[in-house]
């Protein structure tokens, strides 16, 4: 474990890692807001975890880390350290995943303590309050990986996955009902939301939360095997 | 007996460009020079070497295996990259030590502390590398490529940026790695650095591998290349008749206020040139040699190893 190691140690001393507090901190913002105002209703979770927390600050940060991730091996040249290891390209890509995930939940920690306190207080039970623990986790993971294999395929994965995020996730994978099934943020919303009762909008997916589970990790698997196999066929610095 | 390190036939470019051309050589225990200017393949063919860089054609092989596939081979592999690049919030010790962790060393942190002072850094191991002087950085980088006693080390550039002391270390440990019967291959664009240290040099030119052979073997290929002088004068023509008639005298061209003068006995034109110009009454403005420096040491190789010489 010594690349995961190594990279949440890079990771967390990063002032751009740190700088992404900054939108987590958009998620406790609004919890208090909705909390002072005292107009919580589940359709308040839904907007704050479902299109907040899932669908643009996990995939904010798990993209920001997962480039810098493998970035900064490149830029810096500390790659060949790991290059020319006993390791296979398949295990530095997958260290380099769950590195990214870590340090991504770890940055999300305080948008998650929000998201607890609001579903206490909003009394939606244990169940609904791990599911959107669990789908924020599952959901930044598959981010990880998706974004270290762009990373290692794009040129400019920073640029390309904030168009990802923003045109593709935020506005046309949500207001397109038949391109849920192609959004990743709509599997997350599935695990995270789809347990609630007593919605007035239409703000839950209507895919299911095992299979946005089983979605989820696979498209996790899938992703650090592309990182993988790209890692093995490119030069490195 | 397999080499430890061996190219068979390998080419590497990028688009148009070739990197390494058609190059093949097998390297054994002792101290290798990688010779050549600037962009005459080094770097690239270090990369390949560590299994970094994926051949257009041929093979690069560690002990037998291909580096880029097989852990043993790479096992095999210490490397001291050109870059100064470190993971952060590391000490020499932390960095050596994960560096051990990746190359699979049982006792990671005695391993460590044993390289360290190998490089003479024991007295400095707790302190951040970030704050380290370049000579300082080229130790500990040493360091992380013999903390799994490598049969095969590969510098590139080792001796850049170096202060003469530094450079003096690092040149003794090399000369003693070799000793030990590691397989230490280093590149570098100076050829006495070069002479000071391998047993054995390999010449690279514009990616092709023009000459190779021990140190005064290389040196006496050379001095046997003819010089050329350029002698500024105010009467060229009458110097010029002159100098035809000396011994060693290839060629001479002739312009307006100089000669370009080609001679395979450099030594004795300098000896000879004050007097036959004092007998033809012409004033020597200038003399100075026009190839000394390395390009054209590599050009005439080039030629030589292309049969195009004149």
């Amino acid at each position: 474990m010594t690349v995961t190691t190594i990279t949440i140690r890079a990771l967390l001393l990063r002032r751009r890692s740190l700088a992404l507090l900054l939108p987590v901190g958009a998620v406790p913002f609004f919890v208090l807001l909705s909390v002072l105002r005292g107009d919580v209703t589940p359709d308040t979770q839904a907007i704050i975890v479902g299109r907040l927390l899932v669908s643009t600050v996990a995939p904010l940060v798990a993209l920001v880390l997962a480039v810098t991730a493998i970035g900064d091996e490149r830029e810096g040249g500390t790659i060949v350290y790991l290059a020319t290891a006993r390791l296979s390209r398949l295990r530095i890509a997958a260290e380099k995943t769950l590195a990214a995930a870590v340090c991504a939940i770890v940055l999300l920690s305080p948008a998650l303590v929000a998201v607890t306190y609001l579903g206490v207080h909003l009394g939606v039970g244990g169940d609904n309050i791990a599911r959107a623990l669990a789908g924020t986790v599952l959901i930044s993971t598959a981010y990880a990986a998706v974004f270290i294999a762009v990373g290692l395929l794009l040129r400019r994965a920073l640029i390309a996955g904030i168009v990802y995020i923003l045109i593709w996730e935020g506005s046309i994978a949500t207001v397109a009902p038949s391109a849920e099934r192609f959004s990743l943020t709509a599997w997350g919303r599935a695990i995270t939301d789809g347990g609630l009762y007593g919605l007035e909008s239409d703000l839950v997916p209507t895919l299911s939360a095992p299979s946005g589970a089983i979605v989820l990790v696979l498209t996790t698997i899938a992703a650090v095997l592309i990182a993988g196999w790209r890692l093995g066929r490119m030069d490195l610095p | 007996m397999t080499p430890l390190l061996e190219f068979d036939r390998v080419s590497k470019w990028y688009r148009d460009t070739v990197a390494v051309g058609d190059v093949s050589f097998a390297i054994e225990p002792g101290v290798t020079g990688l010779l050549g200017h600037n962009g005459a393949g080094k770097s690239t063919a270090i990369r390949l070497a560590a299994g970094l860089a994926r051949p257009d054609e041929g093979t690069v092989r560690i002990g037998g295996r291909d580096p880029r596939r097989s852990g043993e081979a790479r096992a095999l592999l210490g490397l001291v990259p050109d870059g100064d690049g470190v993971w952060s919030g590391l000490t020499a010790r932390g960095f050596v030590e994960a560096c051990a962790r990746l190359r699979g060393v049982a006792q990671p942190r005695a391993a460590a502390t044993e390289a360290l002072a190998t490089v003479d850094l024991t007295d400095v191991a707790e302190r951040d590398v970030k704050g380290f002087s370049q000579g300082m950085r080229q130790r500990v980088k040493i360091a992380q490529a013999l903390v799994h006693r490598p049969r095969v080390l590969i510098l590139d550039e080792p001796l850049n940026g170096l202060d003469p002391q530094q450079r003096e270390s690092v040149i003794a440990l090399l000369h003693r790695l070799g000793a030990e019967g590691v397989a230490t291959v280093f590149s570098s664009h100076v050829l006495g650095e070069v002479e000071r240290v391998a047993d054995r040099v390999l010449v690279l030119v514009n990616g092709r591998l023009v000459a190779e052979g021990s140190p005064p073997a290389l040196r006496a290929l050379m001095e046997e290349r003819p010089r050329r002088i350029r002698v500024e004068t105010d009467r060229p023509r009458p110097l010029a008749a002159a100098l035809t008639e000396l011994e060693g005298v290839q060629r001479v061209e002739v312009d307006a206020s100089s000669l370009l003068v080609a001679t395979n006995r450099p030594d004795e034109f300098a000896l000879a040139l004050p007097t036959l110009a004092r007998n033809v009454a012409a004033e020597l403005r200038a003399v100075e040699p026009t190839d000394e420096d390395l390009e054209s040491i590599y050009a005439y190789l080039t030629e030589r190893a292309r049969g195009v010489r004149r």
